[in-house]
């Protein structure tokens, strides 16, 4: 859907916003259904229905409450029957600086100020406090985008008494407030309204016939930048860029060129922008996406021009590189395949039109965005349409690209032994294999709301439930970690049962696809039998809810040794494993129970 | 543009808003006979039709607005400015 890619192009979408909706919603995309309450500072209409479009881009089926205008405070704090009822998975708080109550004045003394800045911050907190408790979901709130006049020109910064101060200070709170509170999120519209511009960002006219806080220009971005939020809490963020090379990451043809003809570097204009573009996937690489090369070219030529000296990457910044004269839709597959990752994780960059326009039509998911001959319009689409979006900064995504990096090395490995068993056993493994601890709950929710291959029933959580299963009485919630001799994976794998009546029915099942074929799904179901014996319960029940992506798993509680007990309405099974049945198997992996 | 070819584009508006593309319009057309023709929606088509003529009808124009007449008047003066 190439109209709702960046450069937004605002009239058609708000022109069309009907027609495209209907188009989004016939595509055979698996919708991920999300209950949306948008609470209005001003009018909510017309945004929550081009964000309605920018969702179900990112594979996310809206339905929608809207508060009675402006009544976003009251409705949370009060608690208002409808909203209650409607218990949202996620709410957006859609304010902006037409909410805040009270403005300094020039006669107030810096002291006053400051507690006028205070009991904002406060009417805020004691918002957000009573939506945690309310509702338990995650919150996005809009900062705020500074005031369109300066009442004291360039001093409206400096001093306590300018509104611009003062809304900095307010800004600051916020986003203090979202550093230390897991589920709250920022959707920075100082930010967006610095970069259109707040002079195409407020509308005067829209404001007064209509209650709008900002243009109708300005909708889709803001959509944009919202739907990317909410992609990546419920873990649809895409994981991997592929990169074609030739005037992608150097200007000029190498082959023909040669590594001294190509541009790249300080020391030419052309070169210069593709220099800025490869500082930028590296920083990317830096954070955790995966960096991958897709380019007609000769190996060797390839590995050249990566190494080359003024560039910023280096061929090892780079998971996988296939350089060869295959249609790219074919080089594209075998990258996911070879990174065990969904095609509808990938971001594909190419110059060509050509190109794009093959991938698109011969691989159903990668999203290949409209770009430029200028390797500056390639850093915007990828920033405009959010592709990597994420709420946090943790240690696994980080790690992630080295991770991925060891798993190539292990597949070189893997090739080396006849025997899988030999090679398994060669890969030294352990596992650490625990009951949840609070230091874990993040990136379990993470792993919980990524993970599309390996699940079992696909229920998605909050880090407040994972929170609530440690400490229930009757559930059993473990993870596994895992290492071997290339490395740490991390945690990798989440089994969470619910005793009911005499069984325990596992609840939720996953594991990364990082660790496939690894046996570590033995460890943890032995480890999981273990627990459950020593609560004197003699019979497991398993569930398994298939979705489009879960086939890899659709065997496992017969692989396991469950009997299938009876089939669901939805298409799935329930399957049962009377204890004594039960035989552990040899999973060549040294487990810590911890 | 004459008249005529100014109420097409309008008329295309008014369907692509309100997502019937057999939508029938007459310029006495008021919002109480347009189904779906209400405040919130006569501020999307405002919208759209003045970026679609590049023109700006003004808190005032917007104000006067009570039938389909009134956008294309509304057009015509912007257009001549």
């Amino acid at each position: 859907m190439h109209r709702l890619d960046y450069p937004f192009d605002w009239k058609v979408i708000h022109r069309k916003r009907a027609a495209i909706r209907r188009q989004l919603l016939a595509s055979e995309h698996n919708f991920l259904e999300k209950k949306i309450a948008v609470l209005g500072g001003s009018s909510t209409e017309g945004v929550v229905k081009t964000l309605e479009l920018f969702l179900l881009k990112k594979g996310i089926k809206p339905t929608f409450y809207e508060s009675e205008f402006g009544q976003y405070w009251e409705e949370i704090v009060l608690q208002k029957k409808a909203l209650v009822d409607f218990s949202p998975d996620l709410i957006l708080i859609h304010t902006s600086c037409e909410n805040i109550k009270i403005w300094p004045k020039p006669s107030q003394s810096d002291e006053e100020v400051a507690s006028l800045v205070k009991s904002e911050q406060d009417r805020l907190s004691q918002m957000w406090s009573a939506a945690a408790e309310a509702f338990g979901c995650p919150i996005i709130q809009n900062n705020f985008e500074l005031p369109m006049t300066r009442q004291f020109g360039n001093l409206d910064s400096v001093l306590a008494q300018g509104k611009t101060n003062y809304v900095l200070q307010i800004n600051k709170f916020v986003s203090e407030f979202a550093k230390e509170e897991k589920s709250f999120f920022v959707n920075d519209i100082n930010f967006l309204s610095s970069q259109l511009g707040l002079q195409n960002w407020f509308n005067e006219e829209l404001w007064a016939t209509a209650r709008y806080a900002f243009d109708h220009s300005v909708f889709p971005d803001y959509a944009s930048n919202v739907a990317s939020i909410v992609a990546a809490i419920f873990g649809l963020t895409k994981k991997c860029l592929v990169l074609d090379l030739d005037n992608v990451m150097w200007g000029g043809v190498i082959g023909d060129d040669g590594l001294n003809g190509v541009n790249i570097g300080p020391d030419s204009l052309v070169g210069e922008g593709f220099l800025s573009f490869q500082r930028y996937i590296k920083a990317l690489g830096e954070r955790g996406v995966v960096l991958t090369v897709c380019s007609k070219n000769e190996d060797t030529n390839a590995m050249e021009g990566l190494a080359h000296p003024d560039g910023a990457v280096t061929p090892s910044d780079f998971s996988v590189v296939r350089a060869n004269w295959d249609p790219k839709s074919e080089n594209i597959k075998k990258i996911a395949a070879e990174l065990n990752i969904g095609l509808d994780s990938l971001v594909f960059i190419d110059d060509s039109p050509f190109e794009r326009e093959q991938v698109r039509m011969q691989v159903q998911g990668p999203s290949v965005p409209e770009v430029t001959k200028s390797p500056s319009s390639f850093i915007m689409a990828i920033e405009k349409n959010g592709y990597f979006e994420s709420v946090s900064l943790s240690v696994e995504d980080i790690a992630r690209n080295s991770i991925y990096k060891t798993n190539a090395q292990r597949k070189i490995k893997q090739k080396q032994f006849s025997n899988y068993d030999d090679f398994l056993v060669s890969l030294c493994m352990k596992a650490e294999i625990s009951k949840f601890k609070p230091i874990y709950y993040e990136r379990i929710t993470q792993l919980i709301n990524k993970t599309n291959q390996f699940n079992l029933t696909t229920n998605r959580y909050s880090v407040s439930d994972i929170a609530g299963f440690a400490k229930d009485e009757n559930c059993l919630s473990i993870y596994g970690k895992l290492e071997d001799k290339f490395g740490d994976n991390g945690l990798v794998a989440v089994l969470i049962g619910k005793q009911c009546n005499d069984e325990m029915v596992i609840d939720t099942w996953l594991m990364s696809c990082r660790v496939f074929n690894r046996n570590l799904e033995f460890a943890m179901f032995n480890e999981f039998v273990n627990c459950v014996i020593k609560k004197d319960i003699r019979r497991i029940r398993g569930v398994f809810r298939p979705t489009k992506k879960n086939k890899p798993v659709s065997s496992l509680f017969q692989d396991m040794g469950f009997d299938r007990d009876k089939d669901l309405e939805d298409g799935g099974s329930e399957w049962v494993l009377p204890l004594e049945k039960y035989k552990s198997s040899d999973y060549k992996i040294e487990v810590i129970y911890d | 543009m004459t008249e005529d070819e100014i109420f097409v584009k309008i008329k295309e508006i008014f369907q692509d808003i309100l997502d019937d593309e057999l939508l029938e319009i007459g310029l006495d057309s008021t919002p109480k006979e347009i189904d779906g023709w209400d405040s919130v929606v006569n501020i999307d088509i405002v919208f759209a039709v003045e970026a679609e003529f590049d023109v700006k009808f003004g808190l005032e124009g917007i104000q006067s607005i009570s039938k389909v007449s009134d956008v294309l008047r509304l057009v015509k003066s912007g257009l001549e400015k």
